[in-house]
């Protein structure tokens, strides 16, 4: 009877678990700031960032690209109830060379930080800001999803 | 009978989130002939994808918000037979935004729907093209 009580407690006790992976090198803002458009060179970008995960030809022209992806799993799992989150983000630059080799547009997408342990009722970027601006209007970039986006020439 | 009765029937609530959708408004300042590479990086960061489709250059930004939920019933019909049936309300498509620039990086054309519906219709099959510069 003790045994089967011991049992019953058991398989009614809740499990949970919490993950982080990434992938790749994280990428440093101030690395990319020293990115400059029309004076680095690609040999330049090489030097600061490291091999590119990927490399496209446009025309004569070409593109580098830089990720660090960090993912977030949260779960829990009741009796008959399994309750599961995923958050995946990533640090990104894009790096865009013109035909002589030279840097003419950089695109960075800094979001790494923002990966979370959250359950199905996290709100969303968009209702997270809402959360934040009770009359409905949308907060800054910052709060409502594209933290940390920038473009230069 | 509990423990019996739990590997039957689980449900799970899920939410998964990739990447992070453009902020309220930020393609507003994105039209066709008056933008640029620029303002486009500036707006909606650094891109998922890019690829060349001919002379144009195609850039996709794309994230994925999903709730949803899923049953799963396990039935034991005669001893060494099991019945399984599942059942997922989610759909695992990205949603996206695609620019079109054409060879001095002008924005050409937006576009906002699933990143499969766009990459098929707009991107070449083979990723990349081949380098022409000569040597």
């Amino acid at each position: 009877m003790r045994l089967a009580l011991c049992l019953l407690s058991l398989s009614l006790l809740p499990g949970c678990f919490l993950s982080r992976s990434h992938l790749n090198q994280p990428i440093a803002p101030e690395t990319v700031e020293r990115i400059v458009p029309s004076s680095t060179t690609a040999g330049e970008v090489a030097e600061l960032l490291g091999a590119p995960l990927e490399v496209v030809q446009l025309g004569y022209k070409s593109a580098w690209r830089y990720e660090f992806t960090v993912e977030k799993q949260a779960a829990l799992f009741l009796f008959l109830v399994g309750l599961r989150g995923v958050d995946n983000q990533a640090d990104r630059v894009w790096v865009f060379f013109d035909e002589e080799g030279v840097v003419s547009h950089v695109g960075s997408t800094f979001a790494a930080d923002e990966a979370g342990f959250d359950l199905p009722w996290s709100p969303f970027g968009e209702e997270a800001a809402g959360e934040a601006a009770p009359d409905g209007v949308a907060g800054p970039q910052g709060a409502s999803g594209s933290a940390g986006a920038a473009g230069q020439q | 009978m509990l423990p019996l009765a739990s590997s039957c029937v689980t449900g799970t609530l899920s939410r998964e989130r990739s990447q992070l959708a453009p902020a309220a408004g930020a393609l507003d300042g994105l039209v066709p002939g008056e933008a640029d590479l620029d303002a486009c990086l500036a707006a909606l960061g650094a891109p998922l994808i890019v690829r060349e489709d001919r002379d144009q250059q195609v850039l996709l930004w794309g994230w994925r918000e999903l709730r949803g939920w899923s049953l799963r019933a396990s039935i034991s019909l005669v001893r060494g037979a099991n019945t399984n049936f599942s059942f997922a309300n989610d759909q695992d498509d990205l949603q996206a935004v695609m620019g079109v620039f054409d060879g001095d990086w002008r924005l050409i054309l937006v576009r906002r729907g699933r990143l499969a519906d766009l990459q098929q219709r707009w991107l070449p099959r083979v990723p990349g093209t081949p380098v022409r510069r000569e040597s």
